[in-house]
C-alpha cells in the first residue's frame, strides 16, 4: 500500500471499521508519516465538529409524538394479519370438526357467563364509598336504606348526649338500570344527555358510540354534528365522524367535515375525515384538498389529500 | 413499572448487558406477537422501546423538529399497519429500522428534488436561517455547543448537504446512532460492503469540503 492508499483508509480506520492487519499496517505507516498524521488530525477534527451539533429530542418532544401517534393509531384499523397468522390464531379453519367443538364450548362459556352475570354480588366499598346492600337495616335507627344500589357518603354527624344517640346525615346516590330499544325515545334521550356530559369523556366515546349506529333522527344527527365539531375528546369526535358518514353527500355535513380538516388538531380524526369525504368525490372540495397539500405539516395527512386528489382525477397545485 | 419494563426493554440497554433479567424483559417476541393481535398498548410498549433513537436519528438527518414529528409518525405508523406481516426472520430492531430509514431516505429525496428547503427562508419578520434557529431551539448550558462557530455551523451543514441521501443515511447511522457496517448493510438492504463503500465516499466529500478544521 502506498501513502494514498493509507490515507484513503482514515476515515475507515476512524470508525474501527477496518480489518485488524489493516489497522495495524495504518497505524505503522502514520507513525512515520507526517501528511497521514495530519489527514488523521483533520478526521478527528470533522468529527468533533460533528458532534458538537448532534440534536437531541427533548422529553416533551418526545411526549407529543407519542401522543400523536397513538391517537393515529387508535383511529385506525388493526394491524392486519397474514393468512398464516390467522391460521395460528383460528387453527379451526383446517380442522371443521375441531371447529364446531371449539364453537360449541364458546357458546357454553357465553352461556355460563351470562347466568352468572344475573347472580348478585354486593361488596362493602366500592370506589372509596359505603355501599348498603338493598337488605341493610341499622336495627335501632331510623335509617333505612331504600332498595337498589345506593352509593353513601357521611355528610355530618350529630351527637344527642340525651338520648345517647347519634344523627347522621348522609348523601345517597342510587344506581337505576333501564334498558331499552334505541328507537325508544327515552332511551335516546337519556343516550343524548350522556353524549353531552362534559366531565366524563368515557362515557361521550360510548354513548356517541352507541348513538352513531342510528343516527336516523334529527337530534342524533345534531349530536353527531356537535360532537365533531366541538368535543375536546379525539375519540369522541371519530366515532362522531363514523356516525356521519351516511350523511356524508349532504351539504352541511360536508361543510362541518371540510371545517374539521382544515381546524382540527388531530391527525387522526383529518385522516378519517379525508377517507369519509373521498367516498363522496365532490368538486368544491378539491380546492380544500389543495390547500392541505401545500399547507399541512403532517407528511400522512399530506400524503392522503395526494391521494384523494388523484381519486377526484384533479391536479395537487393551483394554477 | 412501566418505566422499568420500558427502560429495559430499550436495546442500547439490552447490548449492554447480558443480565438475564433484562433479557426476559426484552422479551419481544411475546409482546410482537400481542400487537399482530391487536393489542394497541403493546404497541405503545414497542415504541417507547424504540421512538427515542428513530426521533434522533430524524432529527440529525433533516435538522428539524417538525419534519422529525412527521418521520417518526410515518414510520411507526407504517409499522403498525404492516406488523402483520413481520415474521420474525430479523430482529424488531433491524426491521423497524429499515422502515424508518426508508421514510427518511424519502424524506431527503424530496428535498433534494423540491429544493424547497434553503438554509435561509423569508418569513414575515424577515429572512430566518434555519440551520441558526435549530441551534437556538437547543437547551442552553452546554458550553460545546454555544462556542461553536455558526460559521462553522454553516459549512458543515453544507457539506452534509453535499451528500447523497443514502451516503447521508449511512454516515448518520455510523457516526450518531454508532452502528457497525455490518448492521447498516442489513438496515439499507445492501451489502456490509456496499455500505463501507457508502461512508467511504460521505467523509472523503466531508474532508474535502472541511479539510481545513484542524
Amino acid at each position: 500500500m502506498n501513502c494514498q492508499d493509507f490515507h484513503d483508509l482514515i476515515a475507515l480506520y476512524h470508525y474501527g471499521e477496518l480489518a485488524a492487519e489493516d489497522e495495524e499496517r495504518l497505524e505503522h505507516h502514520v507513525d512515520g508519516c507526517a501528511v497521514c498524521r495530519a489527514e488523521e488530525g483533520r478526521m478527528r477534527a470533522i468529527a468533533q465538529a460533528l458532534d458538537a451539533r448532534a440534536m437531541a429530542p427533548e422529553a416533551p418532544l418526545v411526549a407529543e409524538c407519542r401522543r400523536d401517534l397513538m391517537d393515529a393509531v387508535l383511529a385506525s384499523r388493526p394491524p392486519a394479519l397474514g393468512w398464516d397468522r390467522l391460521r395460528s390464531v383460528f387453527p379451526s379453519f383446517a380442522n371443521p370438526v375441531a371447529g364446531l367443538r371449539q364453537l360449541a364450548f364458546a357458546a357454553g362459556l357465553v352461556g355460563l357467563g351470562f347466568l352468572a352475570a344475573r347472580i348478585p354480588f354486593h361488596s362493602s366499598i366500592r370506589g372509596g364509598r359505603a355501599v348498603l346492600p338493598e337488605s341493610t337495616n341499622v336495627i335501632g335507627s331510623s335509617i333505612v336504606p331504600p332498595p337498589g344500589e345506593t352509593f353513601s357518603n357521611v355528610r355530618s354527624v350529630q351527637p344527642d348526649p340525651a338520648s345517647g344517640r347519634v344523627q347522621i346525615g348522609l348523601e345517597e346516590t342510587r344506581r337505576h338500570f333501564v334498558s331499552g330499544s334505541l328507537a325508544d325515545a327515552a332511551i335516546q334521550k337519556l343516550l343524548l344527555t350522556a353524549a353531552g356530559d362534559e366531565t366524563n369523556p368515557g362515557l361521550r366515546v360510548e354513548s356517541i358510540g352507541i348513538l352513531k349506529d342510528y343516527p336516523g333522527s334529527r337530534e342524533v344527527r345534531q349530536a353527531l354534528l356537535e360532537a365533531l365539531k366541538h368535543d375536546p375528546n379525539p375519540s369522541v369526535r371519530l366515532k362522531a365522524i363514523e356516525g356521519l358518514k351516511s350523511f356524508a353527500a349532504q351539504a352541511d355535513i360536508r361543510q362541518a367535515l371540510a371545517r374539521a380538516l382544515v381546524s382540527d388538531t388531530n391527525q387522526g380524526v383529518r385522516v378519517q375525515v379525508i377517507e369519509v369525504l373521498t367516498e363522496h368525490p365532490d368538486d368544491s372540495l378539491v380546492g380544500v384538498f389543495q390547500n392541505l397539500v401545500h399547507l399541512e405539516h403532517n407528511n400522512y395527512v399530506r400524503l392522503r389529500c395526494q391521494e384523494a386528489l388523484r381519486h377526484m382525477n384533479a391536479s395537487e397545485g393551483t394554477f | 413499572m412501566e418505566d422499568v419494563l420500558n427502560e429495559a426493554l430499550s436495546p442500547e440497554k439490552a447490548a449492554a448487558s447480558g443480565n438475564a433479567a433484562l433479557d426476559a424483559a426484552l422479551d419481544e417476541t411475546g409482546v410482537i406477537r400481542a400487537v399482530q393481535n391487536g393489542d394497541r398498548d403493546a404497541f405503545e410498549r414497542l415504541v417507547r422501546a424504540y421512538d427515542k433513537d428513530v426521533l434522533r436519528l430524524a432529527m440529525n438527518l433533516t435538522r428539524s423538529a417538525e419534519d422529525a414529528r412527521d418521520i417518526y409518525q410515518e414510520a411507526f405508523l407504517k409499522a403498525y399497519r404492516n406488523i402483520g406481516s413481520f415474521r420474525f426472520e430479523c430482529s424488531f430492531y433491524t426491521w423497524i429500522y429499515r422502515i424508518v430509514t426508508n421514510v427518511c431516505l424519502d424524506t431527503l429525496r424530496r428535498r433534494k428534488v423540491r429544493a424547497e428547503e434553503p438554509a435561509v427562508v423569508q418569513t414575515p419578520d424577515g429572512p430566518l436561517d434555519r440551520i441558526s434557529s435549530a441551534e437556538e431551539d437547543r437547551p442552553l448550558g452546554d458550553p460545546e455547543r454555544q462556542v461553536l462557530n455558526r460559521q462553522l455551523e454553516k459549512r458543515i451543514g453544507a457539506a452534509l448537504e453535499g451528500l447523497t441521501p443514502r451516503e447521508r443515511m449511512v454516515f448518520e447511522l455510523r457516526h450518531y446512532q454508532g452502528m457497525r457496517l455490518t448492521k447498516i448493510g442489513e438496515i439499507t438492504g445492501t451489502s456490509e460492503e456496499a455500505a463501507r463503500n457508502c461512508l467511504f465516499r460521505a467523509t472523503r466529500k466531508m474532508r474535502s469540503v472541511l479539510g481545513d478544521l484542524a
